[in-house]
C-alpha cells in the first residue's frame, strides 16, 4: 500500500501498481467488454431510495431561459429599428444630438487647456509638498532617535585599524580567558606586491576554488564518524561531485563541445579549449587552452576530504582594470562581516617570507564558511589564494586561509 | 466508510458502502469551503476544528452514519522530493542518507517532521534505487486525527492525491507498465502534472497556464529529462495545433469541469483523452456530473476497495 501520512515513518517497501483488477470488483471497461462479450457484467443492485423522488426531473429544470433573453433582444432591436424607419424616434434621437452638441462646446471652450493642465499640476505639486512637509516636520528625525531605531552594526573587526596602515602588520587572537576580546600584536611592515602577468591566473583561480568549495562545503556532510559507513561516504562524495559537475558544465555551456569532463567515483576532472565563450563567466577563465582543474575527494575512516587542485599551464595577459588599497583596508573589507566567526589572523608571524601572506583562521558552521567563502569570491579580487584548507568537527568547520593581497597598478 | 478530499477551497467525498459483498458507491459530491488549508496554519489550535466542521457538513450529506474514514490532501502542503540511493548501502544506513539528504535539501531542522521514504518500483537503473520522500509535520497528523474525531469519525488512513490518481489510473484499467503516461489534474488555478513510466510515478509537477496559453512551471520534482518537450507539447495542444507530436505514450487529462473546458475541445488525438474514472464503479447515481474531478477521490477508493473486496 501507498504512503500512508498519518501512521508512516521511516523506509517503506516497493509497491507496485496492479495491471489488472478482478472484473467482480469493478465493472469492466469498453475494453474489456468487446473483448470479452460473452461474459455477463455484474449490474448495480437495485437500492430503495433513501430520499423521496423529487418532483422535477433534473433535466426539466434546465429550461432554455438563455434562448428567450436573446429572442426578446432580437426583438426589441427589431420594433426599434421598424420605430426609427418610420420617424416616431425623431424628438428622442434629436434630443440625445443636442446633448452631445452641448459636451462637445464644453470642450472646444476650454480651448486654453493646456493652461487649465499647467494650474492643476501646480496645485497638485503644491498640495503634495505641503503633506510632505506636515510629514517631516521642520527638520529631520532626530539624532537620538535615529540611533535608537537604527543602530549602526559594527563591521569592523578592528575599530583602530586605519590607525595601523603605517605598520601594515598585526596579529589578532582570540583571548585566552574567552571573553571575546581580541588581543593584537603588530609586526613589522611589509611590502605590498603588485602582481604580474604571470598572476592573473592564480587570482581567478583563487575564485574558481572558492565558488567550487562553498558549494561542496554545505554538500558534504556533518562529520559523525561511527555513524557513516565506507560505502555511504564514498557515495556522498561520488553524489558532491555530480553536482559539482553539474555545476561546472552549466558554467562552461553544457553544448560546448570543447569541454570535457570526466567523472568517475573519486575524481573529476574539467578541461577546455575554447575559452572565448566562457570569459564572461570569470571564475573559469583560467581553464583556457590545456588548464584542468582536478578535484579529488577519499572518503576514510568516517571523514569526507575533498582537495582541490589547480594546475595552471596557461600565460595570459593582464585584463584587469585599477582596483587601488592597502593590506588593511582589504582585510577590514574580506573579515568585517564575519567578526563573530574569525578566531584569527595572522600576519607574517612564523613563515620569514618577504611578501604579505596572510592566515585566517574561521570557524563556523558550514553554512556560515559557505557565505564567507562566497562573500569574498564575489565581491574581492585583491588577493590571491595560497592555500585554504577546511577542517570539520562535528557539525563545525575550520577554515584555515593564506591569501597573498595584490595592488593592482593602474598603468599597466 | 468515507473517503474525503480535501484541496485549497473544495472539499469531495465519497461515501463507499459494502452491498451484498459489492463494492459501491453511495454518496459522491462536494462543496466549497472558505477554510485557508495553508500549512503554515498547522500549528494552530482552530485549524482542528475547521477541519471538523468540514467533516460535519460531509457527515450531514450522506444518509447514513458511517465510523471510518480515509483522508486525501495534497502533496504541495509537505516538503517531498525524489531521491536516489546506492542499493549497495544497507538499510539502516540507507535510511539515514536518505534523511539527511532531504534534510540538507530543505534545511529541515531534526524531529521537525516524520519523513517517509516510499521506494519506487518501476524506474530501477543500475545499482541505484528510487525513493520519493516526503515529511510531515506532527502538528498535521494531530490536527486531522482530531478534527475528524471530534466530528465522530475515526480516520484510519491520508494518502496523497498524486499517488491516488496514479492509483486510479492502475484500477480502471489504464496503467500500461510499458508506456510513458502524464497524467494531467486540473484545479482552480493550478494544474497538477505526474509522469509516470513502467508503471511507476517518476515525477510531479505543478503549473499554471498564463496568456496565450504559457506555461509556467512552479514545482517540478523528479525525472523531468524531456520537460521541454512536454511543455511544447502542452502548449501546441492548448493552441489547437493539429500537427503535434506527442512526447508520451499517452496523456489523461482530468478535473474540475470550468478548467476542463478549455482542454476538452481539443481532445481529439489519439494519446489525449478525457480521464472519465466513475465508469469503473457501481454507483448510487450512475450519472454523475463531471466525474472527472473525482479522480484523486475515487483513487484512494479503489485502494479501499482492493483491500477489503479482493477475491485473493
Amino acid at each position: 500500500m501507498r504512503i500512508d501520512l498519518l501512521h508512516d515513518k521511516g523506509l517503506l517497501d516497493a509497491y507496485e501498481f496492479p495491471e489488472r483488477v478482478a472484473p467482480t470488483i469493478r465493472p469492466e471497461t469498453d475494453i474489456e467488454k468487446t473483448a470479452r462479450e460473452h461474459t455477463p457484467v455484474p449490474k448495480a443492485p437495485q437500492v430503495q431510495p433513501a430520499r423521496p423522488t423529487p418532483l422535477f426531473s433534473v433535466e426539466a429544470q434546465q429550461s432554455p431561459k438563455g434562448l428567450f433573453i436573446v429572442l426578446g433582444i432580437l426583438a426589441v432591436i427589431i420594433i426599434l429599428g421598424f420605430l426609427f424607419k418610420k420617424g416616431t424616434l425623431d424628438p428622442v434621437v434629436s434630443t440625445i444630438a443636442k446633448i452631445a452638441t452641448k459636451t462637445d462646446t464644453i470642450a472646444t471652450d476650454t480651448n486654453n487647456l493646456s493652461t487649465l493642465l499647467r494650474e492643476l499640476d501646480s496645485i497638485e505639486a503644491a498640495r503634495i509638498q505641503d503633506s510632505l512637509s506636515a510629514l517631516l516636520g521642520d527638520s529631520v528625525l532626530p539624532q537620538d532617535i535615529f540611533e535608537q531605531f537604527l543602530p549602526l552594526a559594527s563591521t569592523h573587526v578592528f575599530p583602530d585599524s586605519e590607525m595601523l596602515t603605517d605598520n601594515d602588520s598585526v596579529n589578532a587572537e582570540d583571548s585566552p580567558t574567552g571573553d571575546g576580546v581580541a588581543i593584537i600584536t603588530e609586526f613589522p611592515t611589509e611590502e605590498i606586491e603588485t602582481p604580474t602577468d604571470s598572476d592573473v591566473p592564480a587570482l581567478v583561480a583563487t575564485k574558481n576554488d572558492q565558488m567550487a568549495l562553498s558549494d561542496t562545503i554545505v554538500q558534504s556532510p556533518p562529520v559523525q564518524a561511527k555513524e557513516y559507513s565506507k560505502t555511504e561516504l564514498e557515495f556522498i562524495a561520488n553524489a558532491t561531485m555530480l553536482k559539482l559537475a553539474s555545476q561546472l558544465l552549466e558554467i562552461v555551456g553544457i553544448g560546448n563541445s570543447d569541454a570535457k569532463l570526466s567523472l568517475n567515483r573519486e575524481k573529476l576532472e574539467l578541461e577546455t579549449k575554447n575559452p572565448s565563450q566562457i570569459s564572461r563567466d570569470a571564475i573559469f577563465v583560467t581553464l583556457k587552452n590545456v588548464s584542468t582543474i582536478n578535484l579529488n575527494s577519499t572518503a576514510q575512516a568516517g571523514r569526507f576530504i575533498l582537495t582541490c587542485n589547480y594546475e595552471n599551464k596557461t600565460d595570459l595577459p593582464l585584463q584587469f582594470g585599477v582596483n587601488a588599497g592597502d593590506v588593511y583596508h582589504n582585510l577590514d573589507g574580506l573579515v568585517g562581516s564575519f567578526e563573530h566567526y574569525l578566531s584569527k589572523i595572522t600576519i607574517d608571524v612564523n613563515r620569514n617570507v618577504d611578501n604579505n601572506p596572510v592566515k585566517m583562521v574561521f570557524a563556523g558552521n558550514r553554512f556560515i564558511i559557505r557565505s564567507i567563502l562566497q562573500n569574498w569570491a564575489e565581491f574581492h579580487s585583491n588577493y590571491i589564494l595560497e592555500n585554504l584548507s577546511l577542517q570539520q568537527q562535528s557539525d563545525a568547520i575550520t577554515l584555515i586561509a593564506d591569501l597573498k593581497f595584490i595592488q593592482f597598478d593602474a598603468d599597466k | 466508510m468515507i473517503v474525503a478530499q480535501f484541496t485549497d477551497g473544495l472539499v469531495r467525498y465519497a461515501q463507499l458502502v459494502d452491498y451484498q459483498g459489492l463494492p459501491y458507491i453511495e454518496a459522491l459530491g462536494n462543496f466549497q469551503t472558505p477554510i485557508d488549508m495553508n500549512p503554515s496554519r498547522w500549528m494552530r489550535t482552530n485549524i482542528r476544528y475547521e477541519i471538523t466542521e468540514m467533516v460535519e457538513t460531509i457527515k450531514s450529506k450522506v444518509d447514513f452514519p458511517d465510523r471510518q474514514a480515509v483522508a486525501v490532501v495534497e502533496g504541495k502542503w509537505f516538503p517531498h522530493l525524489f531521491q536516489k540511493v546506492d542499493s549497495e548501502l544497507p538499510l539502516e544506513d540507507r535510511e539515514k542518507f536518505l534523511d539527511w539528504q532531504f534534510r540538507e535539501t530543505y534545511d529541515l531542522a531534526p524531529d521537525s517532521a516524520h519523513i517517509v521514504h516510499q521506494r519506487l518500483s518501476g524506474h530501477f537503473i543500475g545499482s541505484q534505487l528510487n525513493y520519493f520522500s516526503i515529511a510531515i509535520p506532527e502538528e498535521f497528523r494531530q490536527a486531522f486525527s482530531v478534527g475528524f474525531d471530534k466530528a465522530g469519525l475515526t480516520l484510519t488512513r491520508i494518502e496523497l492525491d498524486a499517488f491516488a490518481a496514479a492509483d486510479m489510473l492502475s484500477y480502471a484499467g489504464n496503467m500500461r507498465h510499458l508506456e510513458r503516461i502524464l497524467l494531467i489534474g486540473c484545479e482552480a488555478v493550478e494544474y497538477h502534472m505526474n509522469l509516470i513510466e513502467k508503471g511507476e510515478i517518476v515525477g510531479i509537477a505543478d503549473f499554471t497556464i498564463g496568456h496565450n496559453s504559457e506555461i509556467g512551471i512552479d514545482v517540478l520534482r523528479g525525472d523531468w529529462s524531456d520537460i521541454d518537450r512536454i511543455i511544447i507539447f502542452l502548449q501546441t495542444l492548448l493552441k489547437g495545433n493539429p500537427r503535434r507530436t506527442s512526447p508520451v505514450d499517452h496523456t489523461y487529462i482530468y478535473g474540475r469541469p470550468l478548467e476542463l473546458d478549455r482542454w476538452e475541445r481539443l481532445l481529439k488525438g489519439p494519446e489525449v483523452s478525457l480521464f472519465n474514472p466513475a465508469q469503473a464503479f457501481h454507483l448510487r447515481e450512475p450519472k454523475v456530473r463531471n466525474s472527472s474531478q473525482y479522480t484523486e477521490l475515487l483513487g484512494t477508493t479503489s485502494n479501499l476497495i482492493r483491500m477489503r473486496f479482493n477475491e485473493d
